[in-house]
């Protein structure tokens, strides 16, 4: 990947990111169900995780993860910590297996989005409403990935006409 | 030659971003021990753009649901709407008070009598955004340091209390709700004086800590701020006991009897929140530090 293609990336990364916590927290409190939302930064993570590899991932998740704890109250450092810890995990799990299939990209969502709300929840003190809401919104990210992961491809295909990406 | 150039020039390119990574990191760190108010400006400018982008998406939405309640004077109703909402509010307080000064005895009724006089000017918000965790109980409004509110104001509604200001930008602020796990309120139940905190579950309910178990409360039994937190005014109705019972019987993770449960539900509807009162006290808060 050259440089100019990977700065290209790397600010429609963020742009996105920034767009969906924009949504997210302007429209979720009237869209939710019960503590169940259309979560795309679950999908956005996994997505920058399996496209661009150690370091500039890590970057590009710092960036994500520090978007996500302007748009929140809870305490400095778990977004951020949740969304490396998925980072390092993927890279861990591509190093060893070749996701290629939808599903398997589901399961990851799932996971990272599982990971992410138990981290957030168990910090702040809500850890028995791990189940059965943490589940339900991580079975929803992982429903909802296939519509995200199908907006960040045809994003990026637009965008960029070399990309290298990793998907 | 050139391969050569490649992995020296790739080498840079790694240690810039291992650096970067390394300095955010430390930054981050720093900043949550809190030791360095350098990130303050900056977390405010971010606060305030945010702000601005998520009330241009939410302003859509509260329209569209408006739009058949008035169309041809839709801007004067809103305007009246917000009006009525402030003067409610106001009136809400008083009839709390009044009967709150009813059942309370001499000296009690002249320090509640020295709190009524205390001037308290009263801002509208709007509510535009939730917070990007759906567990956390925090919105933003629309009204910040500008407009004369500070850290620790309380806020709230028609019908009661809401909850208090954690963060104010210039045009924005954060509003921790009751229902929050990090809320806590100094309480009293309205007939039994029963004093307590209610603390949120954050599953939407409070629940009346530290009520001893010869205390008596009863069910239906209003309950209002008593005003010992300093942050809330005293009087203002919050919630109504739906389920008393002492610990030892249902409770298993709490084995204490020394306390009782005490679920009481907000008596406002912290999911449908549009408007909401914030009590400013003194002066405009711009040079207010965190």
């Amino acid at each position: 990947m050259t440089q100019s293609s990977e700065g290209k990336h790397f600010f429609l990364t963020t742009a996105i990111a920034f767009v969906l916590m924009l949504m997210e927290t302007a429209l979720g409190r009237q869209i939710e169900w019960g503590f169940v939302r259309m979560d795309g930064v679950a999908s956005l993570v996994v997505w920058c995780s399996l496209a661009v590899s150690f370091p500039f991932g890590l970057f590009w998740i710092f960036t994500i993860s520090f978007i996500a704890e302007a748009f929140s109250s809870v305490t400095a450092g778990l977004y951020t910590l949740s969304f490396v810890l998925s980072y390092f995990f993927i890279q861990y799990t591509l190093s060893n297996i070749i996701i290629s299939y939808v599903f398997q990209k589901m399961l990851l969502v799932a996971f990272t989005s599982l990971l992410t709300t138990t981290i957030l929840l168990a910090a702040e003190g809500l850890a028995d409403m791990i189940w059965p809401w943490a589940v339900m919104q991580a079975f929803f990210s992982g429903l909802a990935s296939i519509c995200f992961f199908y907006i960040f491809d045809r994003i990026f295909a637009k965008f960029s006409c070399d990309s290298n990406l990793n998907l | 030659m050139a391969r050569k150039k490649e992995n020296k020039n790739k080498k840079w390119i790694v240690l810039f971003a291992a650096l970067i990574a390394i300095s955010i990191f430390i930054a981050s760190a720093v900043y949550k021990i809190g030791s360095w108010q350098f990130f303050l400006p900056i977390e405010y400018i971010a606060f305030d753009i945010n702000g601005h982008f998520q009330k241009w998406i939410s302003r859509p939405v509260s329209w569209s649901s408006g739009l058949f309640k008035g169309i041809f004077e839709i801007t004067q109703l809103k305007e009246e709407n917000k009006r009525l909402r402030e003067e409610i509010g106001r009136l809400q307080g008083e009839i709390v008070s009044y009967k709150n000064a009813g059942i309370e005895n001499e000296s009690y009724r002249r320090l509640l009598e020295i709190k009524k006089e205390l001037p308290f000017p009263v801002v509208v918000a709007n509510v535009v955004a939730g917070d990007l965790f759906p567990f956390s109980w925090v919105i933003t409004v629309d009204k910040g340091k500008a407009n004369g509110l500070g850290v620790d104001m309380s806020v709230l509604s028609g019908h009661g209390l809401v909850g208090r200001v954690i963060d104010a930008s210039t045009n924005f602020s954060r509003v921790m709700l009751v229902t929050d796990k990090k809320s806590a309120v100094s309480v009293v139940s309205m007939k039994n004086r029963t004093h307590g905190i209610l603390k949120g579950d954050g599953e939407g309910r409070l629940s009346l800590y530290y009520v001893e178990r010869d205390r008596v409360i009863e069910r239906e039994e209003e309950i209002i701020t008593s005003g010992t937190d300093t942050i809330f005014p005293k009087g203002i109705l919050v919630g109504k006991v739906v389920d008393v019972k002492l610990s030892s019987e249902d409770d298993r993770n709490n084995k204490s009897d020394i306390f009782q449960t005490i679920t009481v539900d907000p008596v406002v509807d912290m999911k449908k929140l549009e408007e909401v009162i914030v009590q400013v006290r003194g002066r405009p808060l711009l040079d207010e530090k965190k």
